[in-house]
């Protein structure tokens, strides 16, 4: 071998290397600062990302999987809008976050000052679609929106499959609605807002009320037939395997996937460890904590219940919208023209 | 009058705060974006608010629901405070004690459970009533104003009883029976000579009720949502709490606004009764001997149905729920099925070290806000009532304001300020000290129309004659007023730290961390995140945590009665 190939397959060798060598100083480097951070300041809703039985088993598994003992400091917080709100107060006014990893959707993370994270690099388990808003934000669970039932008032053939199902007149009265109009926006991105409009117009006939997402007792106690759309189907699958007659079903029509986000304010007291966490909750452990404990996961980590749903109603013919953080920026008024003039139909104005 | 000015100060220095919050929120109502962002200003919040003709069926939904509510809360609170203070009826501290619990009980459960027991659909009474007559449709239906008053005031009525009862025990009773002389029934004397002489106080508290039924949130959010029915507290939460979107503080600016306003109106009719306050004046110089009136065996009986019954409904009935809902995993109406699925599995997964650090951090609040706040309450009373300055009175005014603002609102100006105005002078941001301080000044209001009312009560005779004698004021205050007030504050001051116990929205705000953390914050997190069963099971903790405060109460409430006696 010559000096020159000698030089050559040296210099190969170095370039094969040093990416590698980069990505590991680079967790190296988050797990010494998040010993040096020793602890995690932790705040969202209760009904997020599995509340405290959550927290307790995060805990647990992102200490074993980085061979660290740090303490999770947690504190339920406000509803999403309000804790987004109160990060982007607090980094304005020169205040450390309170939270080191905030959850919540396109709208609340789009106007946060945010840490950018070379996630795939540091972590090879995340892969780009993951990722999104410039290596912002974490895609942490996919919600699949669609209705909320009583299982023992809605049986068999009038379990409804698309969404106009829902104005048989046997529902008349017996339905219920969010007081935000939660997902009929998502609705008219298919439909057109005409269509939407015409629907809402008939189908506030047949609801009597308005409730909040995971009021599901509600409808298991036959207060109402049915939550049209809810949010998610985690709250009502949790509530049947608490023994509520309750279940959830997606609308054929209406495919809809969206996301609750993670990610790390920049002004979070502890960003290292708040990063490794983020990382821990989009492997397949830190999935299976999330299930487990909140009834969701990410349909674009594999293996996961969502990713099987997802596969499965799409073998069924279903078709999903979704979007990602810079479309919903970007049609941030539209959305919100339609979302109020969507609200003032279902609370009958 | 020596040191009139040390007094007027101290109430200067405490309505300060309620001044600069006050503007602050008139201020959110013309701001186009959220706290912290450039300001752009803008009328469109109350251009959207009075062209839209929803918010004048709001209006008319608020006003029906906030009148049922004191009426419905006044029925049960008066008869029980004249029972209490005005009779001989036995069992005298149980009725202070369920009254008491009754308070500390969280309205979403009671609301719930009113929806079990009188829906159209699912209601057990409604069931049943057809069932036995053979009706074609339910005869009840709890989803309208009236059954969202009727569990409002139920709930209400501990408060209105608390505010009431002070102004029976100061009465003189020689007015009853002077009545009684000339021949009045004790019905005619209730009506004619008690009622009148306790109006300032019946007054106020049925203000205070009206007030908080304007921004009551648990019942319309539960009750009347169900129907579609909107009251401005739902009308501000959904325009604070889009699901997607970043909250619309200017038009939660622009609605608080339209309620002090109201407020405001209100507080004129109380203003003009404190101006002729002399009337009502019961003690005087020329004796002081509160003795009761004897009901007899019939009375006795007849006074504990009427007791049984409101106990029932308003205090029993939703503590059985309390413990129901703490013992299933899923809510669910009571039957044999659900009797099998009691378990204790909401306990074990409780949050117990945090619950700790709440209970610590609560009983700093509990201990430090009632003292504050009569302190400076006691200065503006004073100055109010006795100072004689001219612009006493707006003193008051401004005193019960923070009552009329809704108290989500008023936390997030107190964060504002903290974030953005006070920042550079304190820390006070994330600490304990601003909950300290918000709840201060939250209850400013309260206190003050009970000490307003006892005071009032006090002929302006008896301190007349101390400053004659040469007497200053603080000596004043300690040798004569404090003595005579002290029933009443022994009251403000206790109920004060139990209000502190169920405090959740302003909580909801102003608690960011562990440091400031409070139990209530925790049960209401627990069911804001969907955890109705384990936030039923945290309150009866929390309520385990209560049980020494209940009986400090008690014991204080017996003490003050044999101080009085002798």
């Amino acid at each position: 071998m010559t000096r020159a190939n000698k030089l050559g397959l040296l210099l190969i060798i170095v370039l094969m290397i040093v990416p590698i060598v980069v990505s590991a100083q680079t967790l190296t480097q988050l797990v010494e600062g998040a010993k040096k951070e020793g602890q995690l300041i932790l705040s969202w809703g209760t009904g997020t990302m599995g509340g405290f039985e959550g927290l307790q088993m995060m805990e647990k598994g992102f200490n074993k999987t980085y061979g660290l003992n740090l303490q999770f400091k947690f504190t339920p917080g406000p509803a999403m809008p309000q804790f987004a709100s109160r990060i982007i107060q607090e980094a304005k006014a020169g205040q450390p976050a309170s939270t080191d990893l905030f959850v919540g959707s396109e709208n609340h993370v789009a106007r946060m000052p945010l840490k950018s994270v070379e996630w795939t690099k540091i972590f090879p388990h995340i892969t780009a679609p993951m990722i999104d808003f410039d290596n912002k934000v974490l895609i942490v669970t996919t919600r699949t929106p669609g209705f909320t039932y009583n299982s023992k008032m809605v049986v068999g053939n009038d379990i409804p499959q698309r969404v106009e199902d829902v104005l048989n007149p046997k529902w008349k009265g017996k339905i219920a609605s969010t007081p935000y109009a939660a997902s009929f926006d998502r609705l008219a991105m298919m439909w057109g807002e005409e269509k939407t409009t015409a629907f809402l117009q008939k189908f506030v006939k047949q609801v009597s009320g308005l409730i909040r997402c995971g009021e599901d007792e509600r409808i298991a106690s036959g207060e109402f037939a049915m939550l049209v759309f809810n949010c998610d189907l985690a709250s009502p699958q949790e509530a049947k395997e608490k023994g509520g007659p309750v279940d959830g079903q997606i609308f054929k029509d209406a495919g809809m996937l969206s996301y609750w986000y993670i990610t790390v304010p920049a002004n979070a007291r502890n960003p290292n460890a708040a990063t490794l966490l983020a990382a821990f909750l989009l492997s397949k452990d830190g999935q299976d904590i999330l299930y487990k404990t909140d009834k969701s996961s990410s349909h674009w980590v594999k293996g996961t219940q969502m990713s099987k749903f997802v596969a499965e109603q799409e073998k069924r013919g279903v078709k999903f919208l979704s979007y990602s953080v810079m479309d919903v920026l970007k049609n941030a008024e539209e959305h919100t023209r339609i979302r109020l003039k969507f609200q003032k139909i279902l609370a009958g104005n | 009058m020596r040191g009139r000015w040390l007094f007027v100060a101290i109430s200067a220095a405490g309505l300060l705060p309620v001044v600069a919050f006050l503007l602050i929120i008139l201020w959110m109502g013309f701001w186009q974006g959220s706290p912290g962002e450039p300001v752009v200003y803008t009328l469109k919040h109350y251009q959207t608010l009075f062209a839209d003709p929803s918010t004048y069926r709001t209006l008319v939904n608020t006003i029906g629901f906030a009148s049922t509510t004191v009426l419905v809360s006044l029925v049960f609170a008066i008869p029980t405070a004249w029972l209490v203070e005005r009779t001989d009826v036995p069992g005298k501290n149980l009725i202070f004690a369920l009254v008491t619990i009754g308070a500390l009980l969280p309205t979403f459960f009671t609301s719930m459970g009113w929806v079990f027991l009188l829906h159209p659909r699912i209601g057990i009474i409604n069931k049943l009533l057809i069932e036995w007559f053979g009706l074609e449709q339910a005869p009840f239906n709890i989803a309208t104003l009236i059954g969202m008053g009727w569990v409002e005031g139920l709930g209400l009525s501990s408060i209105a009883f608390i505010m009431i009862v002070a102004s029976y025990r100061a009465m003189d009773p020689a007015l009853e029976e002077a009545a009684r002389v000339h021949g009045l029934g004790i019905f005619r004397t209730l009506r004619y000579v008690t009622l009148p002489l306790t109006l300032p106080g019946i007054v106020a508290a049925a203000i205070y009720i009206f007030t908080i039924g304007l921004s009551a949130f648990e019942v319309p959010a539960i009750i009347g949502m169900s129907n579609k029915i909107f009251t401005f507290s739902t009308y501000i939460f959904y325009k604070i709490q889009p699901l997607e979107e970043l909250p619309s503080y200017g038009m939660a600016g622009a609605v608080s606004s339209l309620l002090v306003v109201l407020a405001l109106l209100l507080s004129w009719g109380y203003f003009r009764m404190l101006r002729f306050s002399h009337r009502y004046a019961v003690v005087t110089g020329k004796g002081y001997r509160p003795r009761r009136v004897e009901l007899g065996a019939k009375g006795w009986f007849c006074a504990w149905f009427f007791l049984g019954c409101y106990f029932l409904v308003a205090k029993f009935l939703p503590f059985v729920l309390l413990v129901w809902a703490s013992l299933l995993k899923f809510f669910q109406p009571p039957s044999w099925a659900a009797l099998e699925q009691v378990s204790l599995y909401n306990f074990y997964g409780l949050p117990w070290n945090l619950m700790l650090q709440g209970a610590r951090n609560t009983l700093i609040l509990m201990l430090s806000v009632p003292t504050l706040a009569l302190i400076l309450c006691l200065a503006i009373s004073w100055t109010v009532l006795r100072s004689g300055l001219r612009w006493r009175l707006t003193f008051d005014a401004v005193a019960f304001l923070p009552h009329a603002v809704p108290q989500l609102i008023l936390a997030i100006a107190a964060v504002f300020a903290a974030l953005f105005l006070l920042h550079n002078a304190f820390s006070l941001y994330g600490s304990l000290a601003i909950v300290i301080i918000v709840y201060t000044i939250s209850r400013i209001s309260f206190a003050t129309r009970i000490i307003n009312n006892s005071l009032a009560q006090i002929h302006p005779e008896l301190d007349e004659a101390a400053f004659v004698g040469g007497l200053p004021l603080w000596q004043v205050m300690r040798k004569i007023l404090l003595p005579l007030l002290k029933p009443a504050l022994v009251y403000a001051w206790l109920w004060m730290a139990l209000l502190c116990y169920r405090e959740l929205t302003m909580a909801s705000v102003l608690v960011t961390s562990q440091e400031n953390v409070t139990l209530p914050m925790i049960v209401w997190g627990l069911w804001l995140g969907g955890s109705l069963n384990q936030a039923a099971a945290a309150n009866l903790v929390v309520l385990a945590f209560m049980l020494p405060a209940v009986t400090l109460y008690l014991i204080f409430g017996r003490r003050s009665r044999f101080t009085e006696a002798l």
